[in-house]
């Protein structure tokens, strides 16, 4: 038993060694849709969207792209290095944000940017704090944005468009009591659920 | 062909072969299920026999495209179109779709989902209609009267039966599953085969994985979200100070119906920098059997503003707000001051302290926050009528932060800066931040 457990502990120090001299490896995106699907053309958005819902992961290009698409209805922005500037200008990246554009994007990040975007002014710690990733997350959790998260945990591609759903169900209602023949303008119109 | 339309043939393989496999299930087990749901399973193991409906695309709102079979290419949607089975849709943010099949069935698709008929059949006067959603939020309704209906939602780990009512299927992301029943029952088989009846009169939701319609009904507890408050301690101090609200304009949840706008970027003045600068002063009784003691928190700009809730302006044309003037007077709560440049703030050095108005002695904290990182150490001391002011002094430079620069304690400065509130007070230094009274 003893030697097991000698052995295991052998194997948890070379781990912890390896991950020490390797040090901690951010995810990349090895071809960015960005490169392909950066129109703003109601059949390339489509296209960029749903093929984003099949990748295992979101680069930052990818994320900033879908943010403006989703914010702007399009993107201004002809590059990574545009987008960031822009997302910049407008407080929705921190001043020294220096990602690069196949780097996964982190749910941190992320959470900022969303809470500038829907206004989203948070708790008491928050509105202290400024919106810090740690704090903008936390209250995304609160609001049902985003599940329980650690700031530096990415999205694959599917739960990107799931959150930025979400984004919109925050700001048009969601259309949980609605009948199928109200389509969401109709919502806004109304302003409430048509009879059931 | 577009590099879509290789991801979703992909999708679409796999998203049979789950279909095939869950409808095997069916067949073979839950016998409970099976003699309710004889036609599902049979239908989708044999090839089905009867008259193809035909649907029409009744709203369009926003960026939809349909394609009208697995090998047909993506278009643009549009109202009056006719579909059939093997139609499949897709929506783009702040878009919908709807459909109709008759006799009376009415389908959404909301925004960012996909949606295939699978099937769309009349058979010996029966209704049966079959649609996979890949991902997305479906509403579907159905006029029942006259007309037995055998209508089936799957996605990839569930299915839900429908039978002459309204349900709302949504499966997105890292979200559970979601079936809801508007009006009517409605049946929901979850990935682990577990089959639940359930909604009627009134409206009822299923969670996948939750284990049943009351499971979820009491894990869906309301939280009202119009409070700020984010635990016991945060609620107790609003409810001390219900003007905390006032700092930062309004409540946090905001269900705007449409955009906000998009602020332009700020024009940064010389000798300013962008973000926000918070002072803090947090504060309880010396002794706890005594009401809470009035202190005040003071902040003096590079530019020689003074931010003060007894002495001076709410706001300073820098942009410093001190919108809060804690006043103690009940006992067993902590008191809280701000003052705070949210956007913009001058940098410099900053004069900053806290107060003895009246009452007993007081235990303080303060600390300063720079762009939501609070920059260096916090501070705190007592402070009573005799001993009744604490000044500190802060240089916030143009990249991080604070260079300790010295506090000053004396009844004499505060009474001087009282006494003259324009003049600048002075401060002593005595050498860097201390965490305990200078004694």
């Amino acid at each position: 038993m003893n030697s097991i457990a000698r052995s295991g502990s052998a194997w948890a120090l070379a781990a912890l060694l390896l991950a020490a001299l390797g040090g901690c490896q951010t995810a990349r995106v090895a071809q960015p849709l960005t490169a392909e699907l950066a129109g703003n053309q109601p059949s390339q958005q489509l296209e960029f969207w749903h093929t984003l819902a099949t990748r295992p992961l979101t680069s930052n290009d990818e994320a900033f792209h879908g943010l403006l698409l989703y914010t702007d209805g399009q993107d201004p922005a002809d590059s990574y290095e545009a987008r960031v500037e822009l997302l910049k200008s407008r407080k929705m990246l921190p001043a020294n944000f220096r990602g690069q554009a196949n780097e996964a994007v982190q749910r941190g990040t992320l959470a900022v940017a969303i809470c500038r975007a829907l206004e989203i002014k948070g708790g008491v710690m928050m509105r202290l704090s400024g919106a810090a990733p740690r704090y903008a997350v936390r209250e995304l959790e609160f609001v049902e944005l985003y599940p329980p998260s650690s700031t530096f945990q990415t999205f694959s591609g599917g739960e990107f468009v799931g959150i930025i759903g979400r984004m919109e169900d925050y700001q048009r209602g969601q259309a949980v009591k609605v009948p199928a023949a109200v389509l969401p303008p109709e919502i806004r119109s109304n302003d409430s659920p048509a009879p059931q | 062909m577009s590099a879509w339309e290789p991801a979703v043939s992909h999708n679409n393989r796999r998203f049979s072969i789950a279909i095939a496999a869950l409808a095997a299930f069916v067949a073979a087990g839950a016998p409970a299920a099976q003699a309710q749901h004889a036609t599902a399973p049979a239908a989708s193991a044999t090839a089905p026999t009867g008259e193809a409906l035909v649907g029409t695309i009744t709203a369009v709102d926003g960026m939809v495209q349909v394609r009208l079979g697995e090998d047909e290419p993506w278009q643009s949607a549009g109202v009056g179109m006719k579909i059939g089975p093997g139609a499949a849709f897709r929506t783009g943010p702040r878009s919908a779709v709807r459909f109709v099949f008759p006799p009376g069935q009415t389908i959404t698709l909301d925004r960012l989902g996909t949606v295939t008929v699978l099937e769309a059949l009349r058979t010996e006067g029966r209704i049966k209609m079959d649609v996979g959603m890949d991902y997305g939020r479906l509403r579907y309704d159905i006029e029942a009267a006259g007309q037995e209906h055998d209508a089936t939602i799957h996605t990839p780990g569930s299915t839900l039966a429908v039978r002459g009512t309204d349900v709302i299927m949504f499966n997105q992301g890292f979200y559970p599953v979601t079936a809801t029943s508007v009006v009517g029952t409605a049946r929901f088989r979850d990935l682990d085969g577990s089959v639940q009846t359930f909604g009627g009169e009134q409206q009822a939701v299923i969670v996948s994985g939750s284990g049943g319609a009351a499971q979820t009904a009491l894990g869906l507890n309301y939280v009202d979200p119009s409070s700020i408050a984010r635990g016991a301690g945060e609620a107790q101090a609003l409810r001390d100070n219900p003007s905390i609200s006032g700092f930062t304009f309004g409540t946090t949840f905001t269900s705007s119906l449409a955009l906000p706008p998009v602020a332009p970027a700020p024009v940064v003045p010389a000798n300013f920098a962008q973000g926000s600068l918070v002072f803090q002063l947090v504060w309880v009784n010396s002794e706890p059997s005594s009401l809470l003691p009035d202190l005040d928190l003071f902040v003096r700009s590079p530019l020689g503003e003074l931010l003060d809730p007894k002495l001076g302006p709410p706001v300073v044309p820098s942009g410093g707000r001190s919108p809060l003037d804690d006043r103690g007077g009940a006992a067993n709560r902590a008191g809280q001051e701000v003052a705070a440049w949210p956007d913009l703030f001058p940098l410099g050095r900053y004069e900053y302290g806290v107060t003895h108005i009246s009452g007993a002695g007081a235990e303080y904290q303060l600390v300063v926050i720079r762009d939501g990182r609070v920059v260096g150490d916090a501070v705190g001391g007592s402070l009573d009528s005799q001993n009744n002011r604490d000044s500190y002094e802060v240089s916030i430079g143009g990249s991080s932060g604070l260079q300790t620069a010295g506090r000053s304690n004396s009844a004499s400065a505060v009474r001087a800066a009282r006494a003259a509130p324009a003049r600048a007070p002075t401060a002593r230094p005595i050498g860097p931040y201390q965490s305990g009274p200078a004694r």
